[in-house]
């Protein structure tokens, strides 16, 4: 068994890698740091003719070897994943993949997900919108960005299935974007404590081919949308 | 010791002014809550195990109207107040009140805290704050639920949550905030100022290093965090909003981010808090177990000075899903990735003192090693929040619960066992059974790392923090057995701490004598007997050395120990850093060190950066809530300037007749000093009324908290600077009524002094508010 859900997006195991490099990292120096500790446990327990070596450590080589030690962990650590992490953040947030997107707007309130998209006009609060709720369609392969906003108290949009989440908050609007790999139903969590209902709001997010999707949209075209929410698309990053 | 004979049973135990009392109420407090915090997390772990199934045992007793299911209402109460109860009211108390207050005097060679009296109310504060918080269990509707980082508005809505439960949290955290500021001036004043001739600071112990540091953080970071809930209660009660926005906004302007800047500004340095005294008790048990001396105590003291400093401006790394800007992101992602370099420089040092030593593993020391093994895996994974890119998958997962865990709960559960059973013979002159303690340690580090270890592999998979029921997710349906296996055991690690329980109660009764220094250890404290006398030390002790003089060479042929104590005079021999008895000797006891300020005074300081810090928060929030306002009416418009002008020129007045009692008090004036504390508590009774015509007035033209951020920003500042000049009022009467009897211009007059620098604050602030609110 993996130990991540299943990744279903382009760019997911970026996020994956560069955990299995901090693992690395952190993993042998937790490693050097216990079997040094066993070992001096082992080799410096008291026992009968044992005599503790008596010093401060605050000798000239001891503060040579703090400070290596300190760059070491600096460079070789820290430097080491902020570096990584840059590229994996290029990817992940930085550039929006090529195609042509879908936009999305996501209006979480207690419990549930209101999901709003342009219609045939390709804009948002008009007449022609498409709204659902809880279930969110999307095709394969084409980068879709979701605009946020909270209608009561801050929820957090999450795709475990594609590392990424952002929070919703009332007031402000906040975005992110994705491109589904796989086709399937994954869900869509909210990951910010929002009441006693948190744990069931859950939203199914149904990737499809292209031609599904569109069959979709029409279909939902004929329902007559939800006017209470809605804003217009602006101010965010495309 | 005559004198305590005849003090009365509640006055020795009950409303005691000595530390060591107190440091035993503390102790006694923080681990009753760890039993309450405990059972609320097992109860956690039994509905995520088994969602909606009835609870055994503990269902018939909490929920049996539910026939024993945990219903999802409760589900969040339980979560918000197991945080809320362990942080504030489990280990704050035993690491910062109990082990802070048993050890400092005692360790620094003082008769006891700087403000005996004030130390005493801290605790009691505390208690009526323990006492709000288990009341609030029992209020219709329930306890809190918002979860204990009480993230807006879902804390701050009445409409969303009507429930009395978040009231009563606040009110609770507010009594404990209290106790523990109060504390931290004494922590910090009675270090300063109470040492024993010859405690330079870099003769005390690190775990004093690490309270004191501690109580800085407090100082600076708390009021913080105090001001925010109190803008949370504005918003519920009188319905300000200043953290609520959309749809259930009261006017437009709120900001709802603005209270997690204000959370984590105090929220972590809070975890360094808990944790830097841990730190220091590690680096002197490992000095001690080992008989060597602590390996780089001066880097040890300078890292946790540094990561003092840092804790202050990594507060980011909780936010970076919030929607903050990517770049401030990567400015808090690289700060808290430095975070890593002095914590490296202390686990060199823990392994460079344990490097050839003579290791014994008594249960302290095995508690010690638990902490360095726990805090390593803690402070390691700690680095996968840094990296945003990362952070941004594992945030609000059990990742991060796993994480906190291994740093907050396993090293500071097994640090405070570390605390409790090396300290356990001083305190009550008994010895603990070895051999309960041993298995007590095994069951407890074994089971606390199974049980983060396991929460942490759920976050990987996803696993959001807080939800009732995982069952409910698609993607966590394979990794719901982990939970059931949690579940399991956290049972036995729940039903292992009653080894402790036996173990501490019939040693207590039963145990063997306790000698005065059973470990060998070479501090202050281990030089009287178990348990102190009354006032410590019979003679004020001299101090020669360092506090970690294990294993000094050739010591042992001629004395028979391996250590040397820190009063020993033959220090002077044996060591080259020893030094001869510091002529300050014949100084009185208390004006050792800074002799320039008294110790109220610097009390008083403290106790004013806290009050600046206070008002930071609060005029900090004012400014961004106002710049970022669409329409903020023009003041003059709006206020009576005129009155409000008036009222600055009485309370600029009153500083002066202040300023005239103290010159009284110099002159040795009684009378005249008489005079002026009247009249400076008149003229401040007269800006109080005028404030209250000022309010009355605006209310009725309708600027009220819920009318608008401006009004919601008036009363806040106004009314917090209001109630300060009323309590620097009901000082000034006091001191008015003293001294008719006390002599404050010969014997007390540090105490005008200082009630001077408060109502000189106060009245700062004032010019500052009314600036800054009526004129620009």
């Amino acid at each position: 068994m993996s130990l991540f859900p299943e990744d279903a997006s382009a760019v997911g195991h970026e996020v994956d890698k560069l955990f299995y490099l901090a693992l690395g990292l952190t993993g042998v120096t937790f490693l050097l740091v216990v079997a040094i500790l066993v070992i001096f446990l082992i080799r410096y327990r008291a026992k009968a003719g044992r005599k503790a070596y008596y010093t401060h450590g605050s000798s000239r080589k001891a503060f040579l070897f703090t400070a290596l030690l300190a760059l070491t962990v600096f460079f070789a650590i820290d430097v080491n994943l902020a570096i990584h992490d840059h590229f994996a953040w290029e990817k992940t947030w930085g550039r929006l993949p090529n195609g042509n997107p879908i936009l999305i707007e996501v209006m979480p309130q207690q419990f549930a997900w209101n999901i709003r998209y342009p219609g045939a006009d390709g804009k948002f609060k008009t007449e022609d919108d498409i709204t659902s709720v809880n279930q969110m369609h999307v095709p394969l392969n084409r980068p879709v960005i979701i605009a946020l906003q909270s209608k009561d108290v801050i929820h957090s949009f999450f795709l475990p299935n594609f590392r990424i989440k952002q929070d919703a908050v009332p007031g402000m609007v906040t975005s992110l974007f994705f491109m589904a790999t796989k086709q399937g139903a994954y869900d869509i969590a909210c990951a910010e404590h929002c009441g006693l209902g948190h744990y069931r709001m859950r939203g199914i997010l149904t990737v499809e081919t292209e031609e599904s999707f569109q069959k979709w949209m029409t279909e939902q075209s004929t329902k007559i949308p939800d006017t209470s929410w809605g804003w217009k698309w602006g101010n965010v990053k495309t | 010791m005559m004198e305590s004979r005849k003090k009365s049973w509640i006055r020795r135990y009950l409303f005691s002014t000595d530390h060591k009392v107190i440091a035993i109420q503390y102790l006694i407090t923080g681990l009753l809550f760890l039993a309450v915090g405990g059972i609320l997390a097992y109860l956690m772990r039994l509905q995520l195990a088994h969602p909606w199934q009835p609870i055994p045992f503990f269902g018939n007793l909490f929920f049996k109207e539910t026939g024993g299911i945990i219903m999802p209402e409760i589900y969040p109460k339980l979560f918000t107040m197991h945080g809320g109860i362990m942080v504030f009211f489990a280990v704050t108390p035993i690491l910062l009140g109990a082990l802070g207050n048993y050890t400092i005097p005692l360790e620094i060679g003082a008769r006891d805290m700087a403000f005996p009296r004030l130390n005493m109310i801290s605790y009691w504060a505390l208690f009526l704050g323990c006492i709000v918080i288990l009341v609030s269990f029992f209020v219709p509707s329930g306890a809190a639920d918002a979860g204990w980082t009480l993230y807006t508005p879902l804390s701050s809505s009445l409409k969303i949550n009507p429930n009395w439960g978040i009231d009563l949290f606040i009110l609770g955290l507010a009594l404990d905030a209290v106790s523990i500021l109060a504390g931290g001036i004494n922590y910090i004043v009675t270090i300063v100022k109470l040492r024993a001739p010859g405690m330079k600071l870099t003769r005390m112990p690190l775990t004093t290093w690490g309270l004191l540091f501690s109580a800085i953080l407090n100082t600076l970071w708390l009021p913080l965090v105090a001001a925010a809930l109190f803008m949370i209660l504005a918003d519920r009660r009188l319905g300000a909003g200043f953290f609520v926005a959309g749809p259930l906004a009261p006017h437009e302007g709120g900001q709802v981010l603005l209270f997690q800047h204000l959370f984590w500004g105090f929220g972590h340095p809070e975890v360094y808090i808990l944790i830097l005294p841990v730190w220091g008790l590690v680096g002197d048990l490992l000095s001690i177990f080992s008989r060597k001396p602590a390996f780089g105590y001066l880097a040890t003291v300078i890292s946790m000075a540094i990561i003092t400093l840092l804790s202050g401006i990594v507060w980011g790394h909780h936010m970076f899903t919030s929607g903050m800007n990517p770049i401030v992101g990567k400015v808090f992602m690289l700060l808290t990735i430095t975070v890593s370099v002095p914590t490296a420089v202390f686990f060199f040092n823990w392994l460079g003192t344990l490097w050839r030593g003579r290791i014994s593993f008594d249960v302290p020391m095995l508690f010690t090693l638990g902490v360095v093994f726990v805090f390593a895996i803690g402070g390691l994974t700690g680095l996968f929040f840094a990296v945003q890119t990362l952070d941004i998958y594992f945030h609000d997962t059990y990742f991060v619960v796993g994480h906190f865990h291994f740093t907050l709960a396993a090293s500071l559960f097994l640090g405070l066992f570390a605390f409790v059973t090396f300290w356990f013979p001083k305190m009550f002159g008994r010895e603990l059974n070895p051999t309960l303690g041993k298995i007590h340690f095994w069951a407890s580090f074994i089971l606390v790392n199974i049980i983060f270890f396991s929460m942490m592999y759920v976050g990987l998979h996803g696993h959001m923090r807080r939800i009732a029921d995982a069952t409910a997710y698609e993607f966590l349906k394979p990794i719901q057995p982990v939970n059931i296996w949690m579940g399991k055991v956290t049972g036995i690690l729940v039903l292992s701490q009653l080894l402790f329980v036996a173990n501490f109660f019939f040693s207590l009764f039963f145990g063997k004598k306790a000698e005065a220094n059973p470990w060998q250890a070479a501090s202050l404290a281990w030089t009287v007997s178990s348990p102190p006398p009354e006032h410590n030390f019979e003679k004020d002790p001299v101090v020669y050395c360092g506090p970690h003089e294990y294993g000094v060479e050739g010591l042992e042929l001629k004395t028979g120990k391996d250590f040397l104590s820190q009063d020993d005079p033959l220090a002077i021999t044996f060591l080259r850093n020893g030094e001869r008895k510091a002529q300050s000797q014949d100084l009185s006891f208390k004006e050792q060190n800074l002799p320039w300020i008294s110790i109220t005074k610097l009390g008083m300081w403290v106790f004013l950066i806290s009050e600046i810090m206070l008002f930071t928060g609060l005029i900090g929030s004012y400014i961004v809530l106002r710049l970022g306002s669409h329409v903020w009416p023009n003041p003059a418009s709006v206020l009576n300037n005129a009155v409000l002008g008036i009222n600055t020129f009485i309370l600029i007045c009153s500083s002066l007749t202040f300023a005239l009692g103290i010159h009284a008090v110099k002159e040795g004036k009684q009378k005249e000093l008489r005079r002026f504390l009247l009249i400076t508590a008149l003229l401040g009774l007269a800006f109080i009324t005028i404030k209250l015509f000022d309010y009355h007035h605006l209310w009725h033209e309708g600027v009220t908290p819920a009318a608008s951020l401006f009004g919601a920003c008036y009363y806040l500042l106004t009314g917090f600077h209001g109630l300060h000049v009323f309590s620097g009022v009901v000082v000034l009467l006091y001191l008015w009524f003293a001294s008719r009897k006390l002599e404050f211009c010969t014997v007390h007059g540090e105490r005008i002094e200082a009630s001077g620098l408060y109502w000189h604050f106060i009245d700062i602030v004032w010019v500052i508010l009314f600036a800054i609110l009526c004129l620009v």
